[in-house]
């Protein structure tokens, strides 16, 4: 059984069907990319497994729940956690309160104890396990920063650690990428890399940039006028002829 | 006596609209209300009580004063306060809350606090339809509204400034882009925003006691309608406004006028619960 | 905060009994402006919050009016009620965000007192309700300020206390979260609608507890006394201390409150005057007093390397 399983899923505005009868499996440990020429329906199917949005018919289960119609933050506790297109973190806090804040979902706040500060002990624990995700994306340097004085690079890898914060099983990724120069690029696609391999992470990737796709996912969906046009490898994705005709119909690829 | 208060429902219905419409369009165009909405409409009566009951001008005349008078107010506002506040939403608002104040004061001491101004009816006697008795002076309020409404929807959507303010009600950014001054469309909103609560409360000064607080009730309606319409959507609050009317008139007749706001309250908490959009707001992508 | 606490002690013997009056009440409006921070914390301005407080007055007046309870009882549980009161309140109001919150509160709120108005039976109508003894403790009588003075300030010193550690716990912290970022705080699993409808109860709580001791001191309630015309005024208490650190309300409520006392020969005018400083303040110092703190301690220790943002200025 597939870590997350979307079957059927459909999702109608008025009259126009953003995503039509869209099925996924994604498996546990895996990077999977979901690309698609623009309007093809990523940021919709994005929002509906997030539970940003809820679809018109079908399912979505996660590690063998039913999450579709859930509310986006019941999702996340559940152990599926996206991340922002645009820079997803708390400016004014320092970059290691940003994650103390993300963790606290990891126990259930209780206002007396909060009052009566007896939640000390959990909080030692959430100190040490946030600077470890910290300290895994190369952000301990900036542990004491506010976060709006960092880089864009550093904010987006910062609200990675925001996500990871909420110990997830899964994370989905909205553009990763856009806007870093390649440095930055590969800093990212090398923090994903070691996330699946060192802590078993699964990673869903809607991405625009066809390099980091090809280079990073190890299997990649393609979605387009809402559907989904074909799955396989990245070898095998950018061999096919629909794929790069859907491409070549809106946009320039640079495969 | 069903008649007759139908008859006062679609009175009060035209009444409210006159008011809410003001409202919903400001909020439409500055995504800000204006708390002292209801000292327009307080202003607009004692525009009235100044021109007809003190200084003798035909009653007509008297309230078509109140529409430059109480627009200039609204104007004054815009440039004083929404303006220096347009990037803080809450402040704007809070800030007329002052506005309020120094308005009841203001008229509280210039024509007195305590008693109310008596403004005679300037039309005696009572309009007879399928034998329900409306005075003349509620009468003319229907008309009014229906005159004042078309002239605003005309505007909206046949003249050049009331297209680009539905425009910018509908997206700023893509407004300004378009070449469209932010800046005119905020001030003509609030124009219009400010003459339509002094144009309400001129006609309503002869059947409404007219005090400094008299806009208390006022806000507190015109807030239910807007909300309930969906914000700043103008046919919303216009429904919502005829719809709250009957609401009033028909409770105010079975027990009496609390319980009436009670209920119109109530209506607006299921309009939020059941569809929190408002009746004809639309829901955000 | 020791030194605070015993200037505090000293006040009543140093002062007239009018005097007194007057700290009775500044230590009930302190409990109220700094209740009214906690819903604002995460972005919700609430405009029923003094309703909440009259929610409070009138249960002390039916508890102490009909079970005879003693001041022990009735201050905690008119508290409950008015928690309770304000939970069902803001179930439809988390539907709204930011301005149709405002609203809408302002209309449920006029519900909860045109109740008042309505229902004689209990609540006796337009004019309230009279007769709430003062209260007593261990024979002493309430119904001498200097006593009462020493009463509330134990509560208004233990609320504070409490509403301080809220404002340090991760729970203000999750609250300030949510006024920040509130889509990002709930990608992050924290359950937005839930900690907006604690924090409005909390605020609720101690504005009930508000209540219930002006309710005792007056030994009257009246639905006008929690109209909108008092709203404003916490409004402009509030506004002018700022709202971003726990300091700010209290400091706006303390001038204010100097200025209420000496505008007193300003009779009926004294409403303009406030609306004024309330417009004054909105378009030129939105932060409140407390930002010009901040901006002074900019500059004269900005010569200082800004390296290190300190982990304490953590509140927005």
């Amino acid at each position: 059984m597939a870590l997350l399983e979307v079957r059927a899923l459909v999702k109608r505005f008025g009259g126009l069907v953003a995503v039509n009868d869209v099925d996924l499996d994604v498996e546990a440990g895996e990077i999977r990319g979901i690309i698609g020429p623009n309007g093809a329906g990523k940021t919709t199917l994005f929002n509906l497994i997030s539970g940003a949005l809820k679809p018109t018919s079908g399912t979505i289960r996660f590690d063998g729940k039913t999450v579709s119609g859930r509310k986006p933050s019941q999702i996340a506790r559940a152990g599926l956690v996206r991340t922002f297109q645009r820079n997803a973190m708390f400016p004014t806090y320092s970059v290691l309160d940003n994650v103390m804040l993300a963790r606290h979902t990891q126990k259930k706040a209780n206002l007396f104890k909060a009052i009566l500060g007896t939640d000390r002990k959990d909080e030692e624990r959430n100190l040490l396990r946030a600077r470890e995700i910290i300290g895994f994306l190369d952000l301990s340097e900036f542990a004491d920063e506010l976060a709006r004085n960092l880089s864009h690079g550093h904010q987006r890898i910062l609200g990675i650690a925001n996500a990871l914060a909420v110990e997830p099983k899964l994370i989905m990724l909205d553009e990763p990428v856009a806007g870093m120069n390649p440095t930055e690029t590969a800093m990212v696609t090398g923090h994903l890399r070691r996330l699946r391999d060192e802590w078993n992470m699964t990673v869903i990737l809607v991405e625009h940039d066809m390099r980091t796709v090809m280079e990073t996912c190890d299997y990649i969906s393609v979605l387009n006028f809402g559907e989904k046009l074909m799955e396989g490898d990245p070898g095998q994705v950018s061999r096919d002829r629909r794929v790069i005709e859907a491409y070549l119909g809106s946009e320039e690829i640079d495969l | 006596m069903l008649i007759q208060t139908i008859a006062n429902s679609v009175v009060a219905g035209s009444v409210y609209a006159i008011i809410a419409v003001g409202l919903a369009m400001a909020f439409g165009v500055m995504k800000m209300a204006n708390f002292a909405h209801g000292e327009f409409f307080m202003a607009g009566a004692y525009v009235v009580y100044v021109f007809y009951a003190l200084l003798g001008w035909p009653f007509p005349a008297a309230v078509l004063m109140a529409v430059p008078i109480v627009g200039a107010m609204g104007i004054a506002t815009e440039r004083l306060i929404f303006r220096p506040t347009r990037d803080n939403v809450m402040a704007g608002f809070m800030a007329t809350a002052g506005l309020a104040f120094i308005l009841q004061v203001l008229v509280g001491q210039t024509w007195g606090v305590g008693l109310m101004r008596s403004v005679p009816t300037p039309y005696m006697g009572a309009m007879d339809i399928f034998g329900a008795k409306i005075g003349w002076q509620r009468v003319l309020v229907l008309p009014s509204a229906v005159l004042m409404l078309s002239a605003l929807w005309f505007f909206l959507y046949r003249v050049k400034a009331g297209k680009a303010l539905r425009a910018c009600a509908q997206d700023p950014e893509m407004a300004r882009l378009q070449g469209i001054r932010i800046n005119r469309m905020t001030m003509l909103a609030m124009a219009i925003s400010g003459a339509s609560a002094g144009l309400a409360g001129a006609l309503m000064a002869p059947i409404h006691p007219v005090t400094p607080y008299m806009g208390h009730g006022v806000i507190l309606t015109a807030f239910i309608i807007v909300v309930m319409g969906g914000m700043e959507s103008i046919a919303g609050a216009v429904l919502a406004a005829f719809l709250l009317g009957i609401v009033h008139t028909f409770v105010t007749t079975l027990s009496d006028a609390v319980t009436a706001q009670m209920v119109g309250v109530a209506c607006m908490a299921l309009v939020l619960i059941v569809r929190p959009q408002g009746l004809l707001g639309r829901v955000k992508a | 905060m020791i030194a605070i606490l015993a200037l505090a002690s000293a006040a009543p013997f140093l002062a007239r009994a009018y005097s007194v009056e007057v700290l009775i009440l500044f230590m009930i409006n302190l409990i109220l402006v700094c209740s009214y921070r906690i819903p604002t914390m995460t972005g919700d301005w609430s405009l029923s919050h003094v309703v909440m407080m009259g929610v409070g007055a009138y249960a002390t007046a039916l508890l102490s009016k009909w079970w005879d309870l003693s001041i022990l009882l009735t201050v905690p549980l008119s508290a409950v009620v008015a928690a309770l009161v304000g939970f069902i309140l803001v179930t439809p109001l988390i539907r709204t965000r930011g301005f149709g919150f405002f609203i809408a509160s302002f209309a449920l709120g006029e519900f909860v007192r045109l109740c008042w108005v309505k229902f004689r039976d209990p609540f006796g109508g337009p004019r309230g309700m009279i007769g709430i003894p003062s209260g007593e403790l261990g024979g002493i009588d309430f119904f001498e300020p200097v006593p009462y003075y020493f009463f509330v300030l134990v509560f208004a010193f233990a609320s504070l206390l409490v509403m301080y550690r809220i404002d340090r716990s991760r729970i203000g912290r999750t609250f300030k979260a949510i006024y920040t970022d509130a889509e990002l705080a709930e990608s992050v699993g924290i359950d937005v609608p839930r900690y907006r409808a604690l924090a409005f109860a909390t605020g609720a709580f101690f504005a009930g507890i508000a209540g219930s001791l002006l309710a005792h001191r007056l030994g009257a309630v009246d639905p006008k006394n929690f109209d909108v015309t008092t709203m404003v005024y916490l409004i402009i208490w509030i506004v002018v201390g700022g709202t971003s650190t726990f300091w700010g309300p209290i400091f706006g409520l303390t001038v204010m409150s100097v200025v209420f006392e000496w505008s007193r020969p300003l009779l009926e005018w004294r409403p303009l005057l406030f609306g004024g400083i309330l417009i004054f303040f909105l378009v030129f110092l939105p932060g409140g007093l407390e930002s010009l703190f901040g901006k002074i301690r900019e500059r004269f220790f900005a010569r200082k390397p800004p390296a290190k943002g300190s982990p304490g200025s953590s509140a927005t």
